[in-house]
């Protein structure tokens, strides 16, 4: 097999990051992995053949630093970068400067980045290409003062209609965003979102677009190659989202018969061929309870959510990533692209959804990961691992495949009932909560449903709690009372229980 | 053993005790019969009743969690010497083989005072020898085993009198 690549580096950390290590690995290709102080000794940082650290913890100082990345590139002598997802996957300079450098960044052009970037412009390509978009208007651009001129504003308003939303050009992740009903201010929420989008993004650029009532996120997984080439690999539904963020993402939707899916495949085939698009890409729909999808935006990267795709298609996306980067046609043809079965994603979190899903760090002191058929489990953390203040608080995903709907979610609950993380506290019994409601089981998903059925998580309350005490009490008295003595009041707690040195055994005659 | 645990603002007393093949763990006046299947630092696999579970356990000072059935719980244990000086009546801790042992030397006899982290014993288990340590100052009271001897799980090797500590009579 031709070599595509001799040396890859990747500007990422986390699940993704190792995700990535392990394709260049199978593939021959040597890897460098880039890391943070915080994680010299991170599981993505193991996995390369060269590690270089580019800074300090904070992402600002380390992972989105361009000139440190493209010199440890240098330095290395990669002959191309992925990016991963988050971080400088999106970011337009990267994609220039790698170009600049001589480079390969492994996905679009910079232009095309910067095309999609801007909510807008994307619109106005999309509309143009034939795809069609949400209902919306542009509103002219704030003053000095970061106030809008009520007369075009209300006027822009009553041509898309109430309810509206009023969205920043720039922006993403839900800042910029505002709802605005019937009635309500829209010159003051417009101005809002406009003096919101300028500190976060740093262009005040809004526009509106209509509301859709519990409407499904319905995305396409594109890939264009430097032949003009472009397929689809069928729709993932990620309705499930909180906040703007998706937690369980889903191929094929519950929604989706074959004449719709073709007929939204082919307006994300026309999304990606409208800009030459080249690489890993996805084209993500709002789908209303009338059946009618329109274009939200396109990403310009490998998803989150890309392993659902890989399982029911049996595709690597990585690995034709790579083959794209290096200038080879796309690996297959769109009729020979066929999905079997069903898959579900969740996103593990170190957070505490009972407590208003407030980050959980510290320690991992154990971790025992699911496995068995179609569990897939894309982890960026192991045992012994800190969870640290500075980075995403997704720990890894898990991703089943099952022959129908129902058994896949039988056995992502299963798994997530069998994923032991202690010592940080994480989402699984929200994920299993989730996949568990009636709703979700009927198909019936759309992005207000955790607002709608879980609202206020609780979780379970004591059930369980006495077993669960008598098995600490048992840990206690069968490995654990010499720590226990010797960190009594007053007491020296650093002295050693004689079966910490011991490690693993077996009990005899309790078999 | 008594334990104690406290559960967000709760305080709860846990009693095991050691039954048959199994044991009883006594929960606010609730009986509950758990019989052990495995069990490994971290790891122990219990049965109860006709359930069978499998729970993992990690600790870090006086934190305790525990994985059941996907659910994680965290307790805390007020590290508390009065837990040993319940066991045994007469005001000290037994020190117990806490797996199956060999006794390779005796280091005291009845009556010698220890500190605390002095060596009782040397035993040998999975072909490694480890010390035992007093986990408190005191007077030996009794030792329960002889050179050379293998003992089970839970065996009784030393008692221990402790030192009442300064400020107490």
């Amino acid at each position: 097999m031709r070599r595509w690549f001799d040396k890859i580096l990747v500007a990422n950390r986390g699940e993704i990051a190792v995700r990535v290590l392990r394709s260049c690995r199978e593939l021959g290709i040597r890897s460098v992995a880039v890391c943070s102080a915080a994680d010299r000794r991170a599981l993505h940082a193991s996995l390369a053949d060269e590690v270089v650290e580019i800074g300090p913890a904070s992402p600002l100082e380390s992972y989105l630093r361009i000139d440190r990345i493209l010199e440890a590139a240098r330095e290395t002598g990669a002959q191309a970068i992925h990016p991963g997802y988050g971080f400088l996957a999106e970011n337009a300079d990267f994609a220039a400067a790698c170009a600049a450098a001589g480079i390969v960044f492994i996905g679009p052009s910079a232009a095309v980045i910067a095309q999609m970037g801007e909510k807008t412009a994307a619109r106005r390509i999309m509309q143009e290409a034939g795809v069609p978009v949400v209902p919306g208007d542009r509103l002219p651009a704030p003053g000095q003062d970061g106030e809008l001129d009520a007369e075009p504003v209300r006027a822009a308003a009553a041509r898309v209609g109430f309810p509206l939303m009023v969205k920043a050009a720039f922006g993403g992740g839900g800042k910029g965003m505002r709802l605005v009903q019937d009635g309500e201010d829209v010159v003051a929420a417009a101005s809002a979102a406009a003096r919101e989008a300028r500190k976060a993004f740093g262009n005040g650029t809004v526009y509106l677009e209509r509301y859709l009532q519990r409407p499904r996120h319905v995305e396409f997984q594109i890939f264009g190659d430097s032949q003009g080439g472009a397929v689809h690999l069928n729709e993932r539904e990620c309705s499930i989202q909180r906040r703007h963020q998706k937690i369980i993402e889903e191929t094929p939707s519950p929604a989706l018969d074959p004449q719709l899916r073709a007929r939204m495949g082919e307006a994300a085939v026309a999304a990606a061929r409208a800009v030459g698009y080249v690489g890993a890409g996805t084209v993500e729909f709002l789908l209303t309870q009338e059946r009618e999808f329109y274009f939200l935006e396109m990403n310009t990267r490998l998803q989150v959510e890309h392993p659902v795709t890989e399982l029911v298609t049996g595709l690597d996306l990585v690995r034709a990533q790579i083959a794209v980067a290096a200038g080879e046609p796309l690996p297959w043809r769109q009729e020979e692209i066929a999905a079997r079965g069903h898959a579900i994603e969740c996103r593990l979190y170190a957070e505490d959804p009972a407590h208003d899903f407030r980050p959980s760090l510290g320690e991992i002191l154990l971790l025992r990961e699911p496995a068995g058929p179609g569990v897939r489990v894309d982890s960026g953390v192991r045992q012994g691992d800190e969870v640290s203040q500075h980075y995403d608080p997704m720990i890894a995903k898990l991703a089943v495949h099952g022959p129908d709907r129902g058994a896949a979610i039988e056995r992502a609950t299963t798994a997530l009932r069998d994923y032991a993380v202690l010592g940080i506290t994480t989402n699984a019994p929200y994920l299993i909560d989730i996949l568990e409601h009636p709703a979700f089981a009927r198909g019936d998903t759309h992005t207000g449903f955790l607002a709608e059925h879980l609202p206020g998580w609780q979780g379970n309350g004591r059930d369980g709690e006495e077993l669960a005490l008598a098995a600490a009490g048992l840990h206690e008295l069968l490995f654990a009372v010499a720590a226990a003595a010797a960190g009594g009041p007053g007491r020296n707690s650093s002295m050693p229980s004689p079966w910490e040195r011991l490690g693993r055994f077996r009990l005899h005659g309790l078999d | 053993m008594r334990l104690h645990y406290r559960i967000d603002d709760r305080d709860v007393q846990l009693d095991v005790s050691h039954r048959g093949e199994g044991y009883t763990v006594t929960l606010d006046g609730r009986e509950l019969d758990v019989e052990i299947l495995s069990a490994q630092p971290g790891e122990l696999q219990l049965r109860c009743g006709e359930q069978r579970s499998r729970a993992y356990v990690a600790v870090r000072g006086d934190d305790r969690f525990v994985f059941l059935n996907g659910r994680v719980f965290s307790f805390r244990r007020p590290a508390d010497i009065h837990e040993l000086e319940e066991e045994n009546g007469n005001g000290g801790p037994h020190v117990v083989a806490q797996m199956p042992c060999t006794i390779v030397k005796l280091l005291v006899q009845p009556g010698q005072q220890v500190a605390e982290g002095d060596g009782l014993l040397i035993i040998e288990s999975m072909k490694m020898e480890t010390e035992i340590a007093a986990p408190l100052a005191g007077s030996v009271a009794a030792v329960h085993v002889r050179q050379g001897e293998t003992v089970g799980l839970r065996a009784p090797l030393v008692d221990l009198d402790p030192v009442p500590p300064a400020g107490e009579t």
